[in-house]
């Protein structure tokens, strides 16, 4: 059985700009897998060489075994969920409208997804009563999961995120976190996110792949991030160790602010 | 002064409906032109660049002139389309003024529409791509609705401008509420003027309000709105529609943009409608328009002057004793251009170098030559043409004039600066009621500089031919002295007790029916 997303030797230049060498990548049925590295490092252009938001200049990208450009691109599109930090809902349409669109798109008739709608909200976490809000009525956290289900409504397999919880603030990103993840169990998605913050990566995935300059720097299990010597891989996950481990000290002394 | 009211009230369906028929006509066309060449452009910078920036600059040419521009574009066209087609285009009315307003209409339409397809949010762009839109799904699904109030607000600013531009149309000879504005500035009716303002900014206020209701439909995806405004300006349109639907007349009555011109012009509508003729009048026409208009057969009938059509038109600058002149007008005009010249109706309007008699005494001016020798501490008004017409050249060479100043004025403000004495003399109308109720003197012309001005009945096309026509405006011939039209005129054009030029033609009808038997010519 080939993997779901496979990337071959994809290339992607600007005119003189290199912004993708040579990436190799193979993400397996129901993987999560971070792509996660410094920000102008060519993370989001890797993601949208999947769904062809990217047209890659070199290489080849393979969905379930059958290269991409060979799909009508609108079709690859319906076929994959898009989740990104902009959100972008439609303002002028309301939730249930945004999260049927892409049914729709295939032909679906308005009427017959009703009940698609209050499914996938459901399935968000989303009470019922939202689906004829519009989205400027809704939180920041809100409008993400409308964003969410609006990916999930053509049954997706695949499933890409950029920086979804990016514009979110820490509660809301951690209740959105293990959602998504949940989602990816009970969907059996196969998901690629894109991030910058290595401990949501940590987090969430089951491998994380480290992107510097365009090309692949390191690819493993979150236990084989932790106990890399490489430096860019260590400089990454730093932070979030200092983190860590200021928190459990301060679990430990069982006081507030641990200013010393 | 409530009779002013009742005569302007009288006039406003027909000055209302033409003025809505045109504003919406421009409005709708501009609108089906805007749109798509906005969807056209709004991905293409160049495109962008080049339309907008055509649509700015017509947007720069003063609105007036834009209209007055159309009539000369539509005369040459006209020429092209009867050469190679056989048929010709209205050079004058409705068709010139509804393509300048639609020109003068289009940039905020087009503006707000690229404006609105190229605002449109990079995050919803590109969720649309990820959704898997084609380009026209795109397009219908998220552009243009999201598009769509933005380019209503335009078509909404656009309406207020072009209802309030359309008042230009008056001196092309299209009515519009600017009838009450032109007509009311030179009889100095300022309840004319007034009420053509109010008239004109109530309409736009009430379109406005009802395409702001269309707008927030559009904004809200609510239909009812949108239906219900859509609906009452329908219906607005249909009513105006409906008031110059049984408006049909047979001949087209002209006049320029003074009120001799106005009484004249009312004088030959009376005469007309006594004999069961139907007619319309084009009035405040410029010079040269009406002329032109006559000879293209937009105009069938109206008053013009021997020294215009013999210097202007026939562009001569000899001056051949009176009767001759009369008679070589009469031959060139019928070989010429096809215009009869019914005759003369009895008196001249000069143009003549006119001062207060009070400050004339003091300096021992008489005649132009006198008034030479001072001219280079004078300051010297004309009305809006004279300085660029021929009679001008004529007496500045004649007499070597040489004045300190030059202004120019619309013809009522002309006489008011002339006795407010911010100008020493002007370029008066001999047959202009306030030379004598405002003690002023036309200064003699010794070197004959300066040609007669018989008043010419002309008459063309198929008037020229109808018998009933002819029998009704003959009676005019040689009827009308100097006396009796100074004194319309001055009803018309003094401060208090004013009349409407409708109420001094009657006058006129009276004092010939009086005279009894009128002279034949």
């Amino acid at each position: 059985m080939p993997d779901v997303i496979e990337l071959d030797h994809v290339g992607l230049r600007f005119g003189s700009q290199e912004i993708l060498r040579e990436i190799s990548l193979r993400v397996a049925h129901n993987e999560f897998v971070s792509i996660v590295g410094p920000s102008g490092s060519g993370k989001t252009s890797l993601l949208k060489c999947v769904n062809r938001l990217v047209e890659p200049t070199s290489g080849l990208v393979s969905i379930d075994g059958s290269p991409a450009r060979d799909f009508k691109v609108e079709d690859l599109r319906r076929s994959i969920g898009y989740v990104f930090q902009g959100i972008g809902l439609f303002p002028h349409m309301s939730v249930a409208e945004n999260v049927s669109i892409t049914p729709r798109l295939n032909g679906a008739d308005a009427s017959a997804t009703g009940s698609v709608v209050a499914d996938l909200l459901k399935l968000v976490e989303l009470p019922a009563a939202l689906a004829a809000r519009m989205p400027h009525e809704l939180s920041g956290g809100q409008r993400q999961r409308v964003g969410i289900a609006r990916a999930l409504a053509a049954k997706p397999r695949i499933m890409l995120m950029d920086e979804p919880f990016g514009a979110l603030d820490a509660v809301t990103r951690e209740s959105l976190g293990h959602s998504v993840r949940r989602l990816h169990q009970q969907l059996a998605l196969t998901t690629l996110m894109v991030t910058h913050d290595m401990m949501e990566a940590l987090l969430l995935s089951d491998r994380i792949v480290v992107l510097v300059d365009g090309a692949i720097r390191f690819d493993g299990a979150p236990a084989e991030v932790l106990n890399s010597d490489d430096d860019v891989v260590a400089s990454l996950v730093a932070v979030p160790r200092r983190s860590a481990d200021r928190i459990s000290d301060m679990f430990k002394r069982g006081t507030g602010a641990g200013h010393e | 002064m409530s009779d002013q009211w009742f005569a302007a009230l009288a006039l406003l369906p027909e000055y209302l409906g033409q003025h809505v028929l045109l504003s919406a006509a421009a409005l709708v066309i501009a609108t089906l032109v805007s749109l798509p060449t906005a969807l056209l452009v709004a991905s293409r910078p160049t495109g962008r660049t080049i339309v907008l920036g055509l649509a700015r600059l017509v947007q720069t040419i003063p609105g007036l002139a834009l209209i007055a521009l159309f009539y000369p574009i539509l005369l040459a066209l006209s020429g092209v389309t009867q050469d190679r087609f056989g048929f010709s285009l209205p050079t004058l009315g409705f068709l010139p003024a509804l393509l300048a307003l639609t020109v003068f209409a289009i940039l905020p339409i087009l503006q707000n529409a690229v404006l609105g397809l190229t605002s449109i949010a990079p995050d919803v762009i590109e969720a649309s791509d990820a959704v898997g839109m084609t380009r026209r799904q795109r397009l219908v699904l998220v552009d243009i609705p999201l598009a769509a109030p933005i380019a209503m607000a335009g078509v909404r600013t656009s309406a207020v401008w072009t209802i309030g531009a359309a008042t230009l149309a008056t001196p092309v000879g299209q009515t519009s509420l600017g009838n009450y504005i032109f007509s009311g500035l030179q009889t100095e009716n300022w309840v004319f003027v007034l009420f053509g303002c109010l008239a004109a900014a109530m309409l736009a206020i009430v379109a406005d309000s009802l395409l702001a209701l269309v707008e927030r439909g559009v904004a809200r995806r609510r239909l009812r709105p949108v239906i219900a405004g859509v609906v009452a300006l329908a219906i607005g349109v249909a009513a105006a529609g409906a008031t110059s639907l049984h408006r049909t007349s047979t001949y087209v009555i002209a006049a320029k943009n003074f009120s001799e011109q106005f009484i004249l012009a009312e004088l030959i509508g009376q005469r007309m409608r006594a004999a069961g003729l139907s007619s319309s009048t084009k009035s405040g026409l410029g010079s040269a328009v009406i002329f032109r208009a006559l000879a293209a057969g937009d105009v069938d009938v109206y008053v013009d002057y021997s020294g215009t059509l013999w210097t202007n038109v026939m562009e001569r600058s000899d001056m051949p004793p009176h009767q001759e002149m009369l008679s070589a007008i009469a031959q060139w005009m019928k070989r010429e251009r096809g215009v009869t010249v019914l005759g003369s109706l009895g008196f001249q309007n000069a143009y003549g170098f006119v001062m207060r008699r009070q400050r004339a005494q003091e300096l021992g001016i008489t005649t132009i030559s006198d008034l030479a020798r001072h001219a280079g501490q004078m300051s010297f008004g004309a009305d809006l043409e004279f300085t660029v017409r021929p009679e001008w050249q004529s007496a500045r060479n004649a007499y070597s004039l040489n004045f300190r100043s030059i202004r120019t004025f619309d013809p009522t403000l002309m006489y008011r600066a002339l006795t407010s004495g911010e100008a020493d003399v002007i370029s008066g109308f001999t047959s202009d009621g306030r030379i004598a109720a405002s003690d002023l003197i036309v200064l003699d012309d010794p070197k004959s500089a300066i040609p007669p001005y018989d008043a010419l009945l002309l008459v063309t096309g198929a008037g020229a031919g109808d018998s009933r026509l002819l029998d009704a405006l003959k009676p005019l011939i040689g009827a009308i002295d100097i006396e009796t039209m100074r004194s319309a005129n001055y009803a018309v054009d003094r401060d208090s007790d004013k009349l409407t030029p409708a109420a001094a033609a009657q006058m006129i009808t009276e004092k010939l029916t009086r005279k009894d038997a009128p002279p034949t010519p």
